[in-house]
């Protein structure tokens, strides 16, 4: 979910090539739960083994990533630790969401309408700790770095980032620019031919570069007024103002550019939570320098034990992903031009 | 206006396949001087650049600079069409935006492509000092190359006051060409300190493609950076920087 700005956002539509050689920081939850919406059946059944247990989680991470390391990109995936406690609403809420949706998904499917029953069950998935720590698991076999951040996983991203250990964060949501990412990489977990919900039409969809300076500089403001931008639309951690959309809220960050006396002013009121309590959030997020980011070799017995032994994967498919791992990890020494401006 | 004429196009048509492989889109640059294109990879690992003189053409009609943007694919199949005694003219239609290939033959033929809306691109140019300049014939360079593909991905190339050598190891086998002074495959060596670097085989055969057999390849290089390769075609030049591989 996240803030939603991306109508006033500019961005740039790449391919993967341009990501070539490029760390970085994954929004790890944020993909597992795409690919707990995306990777179903036609009815919208997950993937399960045949003990019944859900793999679509490890499905996507899996070869979603081997082409990653196959297209030269070296991923670090930064999982969520402790939410901040204003988010606790939102998770709460969205628990609710998902679980109308899988009784609205039961329902269609008992009443024949497949399409419907897919759309309700794409809502419906819930990443829980045993999925994160299979996930965790797997991105050891593979040799790929994953680090536990403190609190939000795209506030470390973004620090990552600000810190030069990686070139971009990569989320669908546009937090990681509230939380000062100089760049951020969308539709990086679903890029590919995307079927468009209740039509029988397929887009490509690529990967979108969006850069902080660009925006803005672009929207005329400072980070501080997009934070406060963010604020006025909704964020997870409080509700927007009723009215207020993206193009609004830039007319009065504008007009008013602190954010303290916007946000504190007329409009105090109209807000369920303290919102500096908020802005702090992301002018000052919970992260961390220990860190440590090591690319290692991909362990091909222990990936099949996990996914083929464990989850009935199939092997030879498991072996491609193996193989562009292998491949990925010769190209790992490809320098690029850049380096010698 | 932009209309040019060629009766012998293979140094067009060699040019282009030959950058086809590395770039998508090119800014290619008519002026009165010549034409040039400079481009580099959307993965920043080389950079091309070409240049032709209105010698290489038998009409050269440029009346000011024109900056035509194609998609290379589109133009490399287009080519492909050619007939090889055809005479080839290119004519920018900016109305229409197109650019013409009229194949003139037995018949005469014309293919119209999209104009792709691009501007004259100002590349950085990396500062770089070489410590090995060996100028060889390509026809020994391609072989060596073709012998290192067999073996690796990958191939070491070393030079010292003595030697230039070319090198590929994996679990496949090793590949090996020497050429010391004297040889005849070697033009030049001027070596101010032993060099050696990685480089990928793939980007060094469509690098070293538009070169004839006959003709001479310089190559530029010190440890472990960038890689230049010049050579010239008749009325013509191309000029290739290759990022190095390093052990990760």
């Amino acid at each position: 979910m996240g803030v939603q700005i991306g109508d006033i956002v500019p961005h740039q539509s790449v391919t993967l090539e341009h990501l070539r050689g490029k760390v970085i920081a994954i929004d790890a939850l944020n993909f597992l739960y795409q690919f707990l919406a995306i990777i179903r059946q036609r009815d919208g059944e997950l993937l399960r083994d045949s003990k019944g247990r859900i793999t679509s989680h490890l499905s996507g991470l899996f070869y979603r990533t081997a082409n990653f390391v196959e297209a030269g990109i070296r991923p670090i995936y930064v999982f969520d630790g402790e939410p901040p406690v204003l988010k606790l609403k939102t998770v709460e809420h969205r628990k609710e969401l998902r679980e109308e949706a899988e009784r609205e998904w039961k329902r269609a499917l008992e009443e024949g309408r497949i399409e419907d029953a897919r759309k309700y069950a794409q809502r419906s998935g819930r990443i829980n700790q045993l999925m994160i720590e299979q996930a965790k698991q797997l991105l050891d076999a593979m040799g790929i770095p994953w680090i536990q951040a403190p609190s939000e996983g795209e506030a470390q991203a973004a620090h990552l980032v600000k810190r030069g250990d990686a070139w971009a964060a990569a989320s669908q949501d546009f937090d990681s620019l509230l939380f000062g990412a100089p760049t951020l990489v969308r539709n990086l977990g679903i890029t590919g031919r995307r079927k468009l919900p209740g039509k029988d039409v397929y887009r490509e969809i690529t990967p979108e570069i969006i850069r902080l300076d660009e925006t803005l500089e672009s929207l005329q403001i400072g980070q501080e007024q997009l934070i406060a931008i963010g604020i006025l639309v909704g964020t997870d951690y409080n509700r927007g103002i009723r009215g207020i959309g993206p193009k609004k809220a830039l007319e009065l960050v504008r007009k008013h550019p602190s954010p303290e006396k916007l946000l504190k002013g007329e409009l105090a009121e109209r807000f369920e939570v303290d919102p500096l309590e908020v802005y702090e959030i992301f002018a000052n997020p919970k992260v961390t320098d220990s860190y440590r980011i090591k690319w290692g070799d991909p362990d091909p017995e222990a990936i099949k034990r996990l996914l083929c032994d464990e989850h009935d994967f199939s092997e030879d498919r498991v072996q491609t992903g193996i193989d562009k791992l292998l491949k990925g990890k010769a190209e790992r020494g490809q320098t690029t031009l850049d380096r010698w401006f | 206006m932009v209309r040019v004429s060629m009766s012998e196009p293979k140094v067009w048509k060699t040019f282009v396949s030959s950058v086809t492989a590395l770039i998508e889109e090119a800014a290619f640059v008519f002026s009165p001087e010549g034409v040039r294109m400079k481009a580099m990879d959307p993965s920043k690992i080389s950079l091309v650049e070409f240049e032709l003189s209105p010698k290489a053409f038998d009409e050269f009609n440029v009346k000011e600079k024109t900056v035509v943007g194609i998609k290379l694919t589109e133009f490399e199949r287009a080519l492909s069409r050619m007939k090889s005694k055809d005479q080839l003219i290119l004519d920018v239609d900016t109305e229409k935006n197109r650019l013409n290939l009229v194949f003139k033959g037995a018949s005469t033929r014309r293919l119209g492509i999209p104009l792709l809306s691009m501007e004259e691109e100002e590349l950085p140019e990396p500062k770089l000092s070489f410590a090995a300049k060996v100028v060889v014939r390509a026809e020994v360079l391609k072989d060596g190359l073709k012998d290192a593909e067999m073996i690796a991905e990958n191939v070491r190339l070393s030079a010292d006051k003595k030697s230039f050598s070319l090198t590929a190891e994996s679990d496949r086998g090793s590949s090996e060409l020497v050429l010391s002074t004297g040889d005849e495959g070697l033009i030049s060596l001027e070596v101010s300190e032993p060099a050696t670097a990685i480089y990928s085989v793939r980007y060094l055969k469509d690098m070293t493609s538009g070169a004839s057999a006959s003709d001479n390849i310089t190559l530029k290089f010190s440890t472990d950076l960038p890689l230049e390769i010049d050579f010239n075609v008749e009325n013509g030049k191309f000029r290739y920087l290759l990022a190095p591989r390093v052990e990760a």
